[in-house]
């Protein structure tokens, strides 16, 4: 069964945060307070995409045909998403 | 899904492949101008009076196409974040004026080859018309908000201008021509 | 007040309605030939006269507010605003018939004449009455609304 890793907490809707992470081989669990990485924080959607994006060696042409989507509809998905990280990043600094 | 291709085809169709529609649907509804004597004088008006010849109407289709392009285009590098890339801009505007066919294709009928002004013919080639029009500018907004990935404000006024100047130029370059 | 403007309103939709005539064009069953012809000679003789700077007599072929209204040099200044406009006449050609639906006798024959600077045909309108006489006389940019 494939789980999705919750971005915001469902209380108050706040960014999530990592604070324990747990080896299964060994059993070590580590604690404390890591910030997601900026591609997890992304929806699903737009983490999907940065993915085929890469596996298609970043050819917006060889994506807008796997996706069957025209080339600007697919040009203005990747610059949502740029804008998204920019904004991500900015928020963290 | 299917009748989002009435007013929104260019997720889905853009580029080569719009140019290559659209240019099949001018050299159309050229054609059929030129035998029905309907005339484009820029998106915004028609007339109706078979009285020259072909280059005279494949000019004002080109004309009407060609400026609607390049102002949309010109706003679109001005005011887009995106790379932006002409042949979207042109192809897609290009297809977009394929609902523009209806006028001269209903001409084809001889009861509405020539009529009165005020006829029941006139008014209802005019609604007609005005329905394609209509039409054509649903699709050339949606054209020209994909292909150059504008929204909100920057999109509503670049577009209302580049018509009100693409029919000014049209005009100009018209009766210089013609 | 109240009643002069309801009068007022009425005399205007009454002329309105006599504007309004309706037309019919007519099929090429329909068409006389011989007033055609008429119409089209006379058309192609007074242009071509007019450019050969004589002046077109009338004779018996018009009206009278026809003769009144186009005197020689009403004929010249015509033809002057012509030349200006579209350049010289070079021919015309028969393009339909229309008749006003209450008198069939009224016909308006129209040509689409060709001028040495238009690109556009432009409209030669003749219309004759009952008698088979020059009643009107019209050039104008084609359009094929009936105007």
């Amino acid at each position: 069964m494939n789980k999705r890793l919750p971005l915001k907490c469902p209380s108050c809707e706040n960014q999530l945060q990592v604070e324990q992470l747990h080896c299964e081989k060994c059993g070590t669990i580590v604690t404390g307070l890591y910030s997601l990485p900026i591609i997890s924080q992304l929806p699903i959607e737009h983490q999907s995409f940065i993915l085929d994006f890469v596996k298609a060696s970043g050819s917006l042409k060889i994506m807008a045909q796997n996706m069957k989507l025209s080339y600007p509809t697919v040009r203005n998905i990747l610059d949502e998403i740029i804008n998204r990280i920019n904004n991500l990043d900015n928020n963290e600094k | 899904m299917k009748s989002r291709y009435l007013y929104n085809p260019f997720t889905q169709i853009a580029g080569l492949k719009s140019f290559i529609m659209g240019i099949f649907g001018l050299l159309i509804t050229t054609y059929l101008a030129f035998n029905t004597g309907t005339h484009f004088y820029g998106l915004l008006n028609i007339d109706f009076a078979k009285d020259s010849d072909y280059w005279v109407y494949l000019m004002e289709n080109l004309s009407n196409w060609l400026f609607l392009s390049i102002f949309l285009y010109i706003s679109g590098l001005i005011l887009s974040k995106s790379k932006i890339r002409a042949i979207d801009t042109f192809g897609t505007t290009l297809l977009s004026r394929i609902p523009l066919i209806l006028a001269p294709l209903i001409r084809t009928i001889p009861l509405f080859q020539s009529f009165v002004i005020g006829s029941w013919e006139m008014y209802l080639i005019m609604g007609l018309y005005l329905g394609s029009l209509i039409w054509a500018i649903i699709l050339l907004f949606n054209a020209f908000k994909i292909s150059c990935n504008l929204r909100n404000e920057r999109l509503i006024v670049s577009f209302i201008i580049s018509i009100l100047l693409s029919e000014v130029c049209t005009k100009l370059v018209l009766k210089l021509l013609t | 007040m109240k009643s002069i403007s309801l009068i007022l309103v009425a005399c205007i939709i009454f002329s309105l309605n006599s504007c309004s005539q309706d037309f019919k064009k007519l099929t090429d069953s329909e068409i006389d030939k011989n007033k055609v012809k008429i119409a089209q000679d006379f058309a192609s003789n007074f242009l071509t006269k007019l450019k050969n700077g004589e002046e077109y007599q009338f004779q018996d072929k018009a009206i009278d507010a026809i003769k009144n209204q186009f005197t020689g040099e009403t004929q010249k200044l015509v033809y002057q605003q012509l030349k200006t406009q579209f350049g010289d006449f070079q021919s015309l050609e028969y393009s339909e018939t229309w008749i006003q639906s209450n008198s069939k006798y009224i016909n308006i024959f129209r040509f689409k004449g060709e001028f040495e600077k238009s690109t556009k045909k432009i409209e030669i309108r003749v219309v004759l009455n009952e008698s088979g006489k020059i009643a009107g006389f019209w050039i104008k940019p084609w359009s094929d609304m009936l105007k």
